[in-house]
């Protein structure tokens, strides 16, 4: 690059190009996208810090009216998408 | 049981059936779909919900949908419905205002109606106007500049 073209980005602040959406409330944040069938989800962690699992009881949560499913601990991979 | 809550928002009429529990910021970003308006906290610590209620700057997380049946909500779209951008917006975006921009809309409200009420505010002022909005990013100098720099661009067209 040619030190005259170089010459109108350094020493001044530039603006920033995603700015415009952000500052007009049309960005779309996670939160912000609806899908078809999308359904709420809740993460149960364990009380314990350093322990084993070695049975999960979900008979009350299979139970809950609207349940859609459960995914259990290994039912999750991590792929590249 | 469900109820139907009219309220004009940025100019226009939107009516939707909602649950009376539903908040105002629900109503906005489900119902009306305007999602700008955004929720941080719903506890009315952070700010990122405000709109203007009846001309008022509001925590729309606060207040219930049903309560604000048959008024005037304006959001962070309706401030620059004539697509040209408002000053406060032009001073966030001239000022580094904003990072990740998640509590812009709720801190752009705030300060229009802070210039609404007292057009040449100072540092310190500002800094009050805005307690009630909290930003994890900026460190606040560079929005305190930039409602600075909307209060002078405000004076500029006035003249």
């Amino acid at each position: 690059m040619s030190a005259g073209k170089a010459k109108g980005y350094f020493g001044k602040p530039m603006k920033r190009v995603e700015d415009p959406r952000l500052i007009k409330g049309i960005a779309t944040y996670v939160d912000d996208i609806t899908l078809p069938g999308m359904l709420h989800a809740a993460v149960l962690r364990s009380p314990y810090a350093h322990a084993r699992i070695n049975n999960i009881k979900a008979d009350a949560a299979k139970a809950s009216p609207g349940r859609e499913r459960q995914v259990w601990p290994g039912a999750v991979r991590l792929t590249d998408a | 049981m469900k109820t139907v809550v009219n309220i004009r928002v940025n100019g226009f009429e939107q009516s939707h059936e909602v649950e009376p529990r539903t908040l105002l910021v629900h109503f906005l970003r489900d119902c009306c779909r305007l999602t700008g308006t955004h929720v941080g906290c719903e506890t009315s610590i952070c700010g990122a919900c405000t709109v203007f209620f009846e001309g008022k700057a509001v925590k729309s997380c606060t207040l219930l949908a049903v309560q604000a049946d048959g008024s005037e909500v304006t959001t962070i779209e309706g401030l620059a419905a004539d697509g040209r951008l408002h000053p406060v917006q032009e001073g966030f975006w001239e000022c580094h205002g904003l990072q990740c921009g998640y509590c812009t809309p709720g801190m752009i409200m705030m300060a229009v109606q802070l210039l609404e009420r007292n057009p040449k505010p100072t540092r310190e002022e500002i800094c009050h106007a805005i307690e009630g909005n909290l930003c994890r990013c900026t460190g606040y100098s560079h929005i305190i500049d930039a409602i600075e720099y909307a209060a002078r661009k405000i004076a500029e067209v006035k003249k």
